[in-house]
């Protein structure tokens, strides 16, 4: 079954989605290191206050984290429901349980888009050793960023070992870009268009922003994820509606594979 | 031919259920600068009460964006029309009017919510007061969204893959937002800081200009186009 889906994924796509992510981390980096190269590192500048994930002056990580269910759901996620269409998955039935069968397209479309949102952020936060020295930030010295309790997850971590903090940001990221994956095959089942569907999580994430701006929750905590997935993100956030939307997420794409076993594959 | 083109397509958009998600999310963006508007009631600025409604940040990632996908979704044609037209150009005025109804809904609706939340929000007075250059700012986003679409379908003619065709649109439409933001002159986003009306009109002939200019394009590939290939 794994070998299968190995062999399934669409090689173009791939690298389309990479392509796209590339050019937006890669843009971010040449923005970002032309004055430091230029002037010198005057302000005591190291990768951590530089990257992809915390800079907010650039606007390619707003585009990038908008654009991640996009992203992490071109390569795999979409397997499911060209082998619904083409009726491959009967052929399977004969030979695998329908729980595996589900649950290895599932993990098939998380592994994807893991991997598709680490790439691009592991290669711009390495990117930035090779040319800004490896200083520890301070709260005084970087000031401008303004990284403070409000918007940052742990900001105390941050302040004391901020490479854990950014692998920790990296993995949060990755995983959200996992279950944006999923949500993307647990919606292919139930939408017509092999289009929309692709775009179905993408909608979902502008339909967010747009509740966002509409309705307020207490203390004008931000409960879209392209805030909260930032390092240091544009708005106040907070750990328990981090928590909260991910645990939705999860369970909807859980039960939407779910009912869509029961419903539309088995009838 | 046009006739029957026109009354093809209205039924294919009438019987597409997905167009509802579109119109339900263009309500709402129409809706979302009311709390906004609500604070703006004490003190009536004009270029506060314009950045509200015409906000860049919601437009580009709301409006333009379920837009672009919009116009894409719906994207599908039969090799029948054109052995039964005769001719090719039958294609170009099938994509031509599909968008353009399509966008006409979005933008209608978008157009009427948004002026629902102005005379419910108090402020139905700054809108007669301004009357004029506020439906003038309303046409502009319809020739942005045409011209965005546009550009959209031009790229889906040439590489028939509509991921590349939406991130590219998307992309111009980010490009042109972050011009905007660091005050270099934009032409799609020029209606945020309107400078003069003469401006406006310059920036909305030249968009109608580019509009011609991608439909006798597309005109131009499809008929050299090979179509057997195709789905």
């Amino acid at each position: 079954m794994i070998n299968y889906l190995k062999m399934r994924i669409v090689k173009r796509l791939a690298l389309i989605s990479l392509g796209i992510s590339l050019i937006l981390s890669g843009l971010q980096i040449v923005q970002s290191l032309t004055p430091i190269l230029k002037f010198g590192n005057t302000f005591l500048e190291s990768p951590y206050t530089r990257w992809f994930s915390v800079d907010p002056f650039n606007f390619e990580p707003i585009i990038f984290y908008i654009l991640l269910p996009l992203i992490a759901s071109i390569p795999t996620s979409l397997i499911l429901k060209e082998d619904l269409d083409s009726g491959f998955i009967f052929y399977l039935r004969n030979k695998f349980n329908l729980n595996k069968i589900v649950f290895s397209y599932a993990s098939a479309a998380f592994i994807g888009g893991f991997v598709s949102a680490i790439i691009p952020l592991v290669t711009n936060f390495l990117t930035y050793f090779l040319f800004i020295p490896n200083i520890r930030p301070d709260f005084l010295i970087n000031e401008n960023l303004l990284i403070i309790n409000e918007n940052t997850l742990f900001v105390d971590l941050y302040y004391q070992h901020p490479l854990m903090h950014g692998i920790f940001s990296i993995l949060l990221t990755s995983f959200w870009g996992g279950l944006f994956a999923v949500l993307t095959c647990s919606f292919s089942i139930w939408i017509k268009g092999k289009f929309l569907s692709l775009l179905s999580t993408l909608l979902l994430q502008i339909s967010i922003l747009i509740l966002n701006i509409f309705i307020k929750i207490p203390h004008f905590v931000s409960f879209l994820p392209s805030d909260f997935l930032r390092e240091t993100a544009p708005s106040v956030i907070n750990i328990a509606t981090v928590i909260i939307m991910t645990i939705i997420f999860s369970l909807s794409s859980i039960f939407l594979l779910l009912i869509g076993r029961n419903r539309k594959i088995v009838w | 031919m046009f006739g029957k083109i026109l009354k093809q397509q209205l039924s294919l958009i009438y019987h597409d259920r997905s167009i509802i998600l579109f119109s339900v999310l263009a309500i709402v963006i129409g809706l979302s600068p009311f709390g906004q508007l609500t604070i703006l009631r004490k003190s009536a600025d004009m270029s506060q009460f314009l950045t509200s409604i015409f906000s860049p940040y919601t437009l580009c990632f709301g409006l333009f964006t379920i837009s672009l996908i919009a116009s894409l979704n719906t994207e599908k044609f039969r090799l029948n029309d054109f052995l039964i037209t005769r001719t090719r150009t039958s294609i170009t005025v099938s994509i031509i009017i599909r968008t353009g109804f399509i966008q006409l809904i979005i933008w209608l609706l978008w157009m009427c919510s948004s002026i629902l939340t102005i005379t419910l929000s108090g402020l139905g007075n700054l809108l007669i007061l301004t009357r004029f250059e506020i439906l003038i700012l309303y046409f502009y986003v319809y020739l942005v969204l045409l011209l965005l679409s546009l550009v959209e379908l031009f790229i889906l003619t040439i590489i028939r893959s509509k991921i590349i065709a939406f991130t590219t649109a998307f992309g111009i439409n980010c490009f042109d937002f972050y011009l905007s933001k660091i005050k270099i002159n934009s032409l799609i986003y020029y209606f945020v800081t309107p400078k003069s009306l003469l401006g406006i009109l310059v920036r909305s002939i030249i968009m109608v200009i580019l509009t011609i200019v991608f439909t006798v394009s597309i005109n131009k590939i499809i008929f050299k186009k090979e179509f057997l290939e195709v789905n």
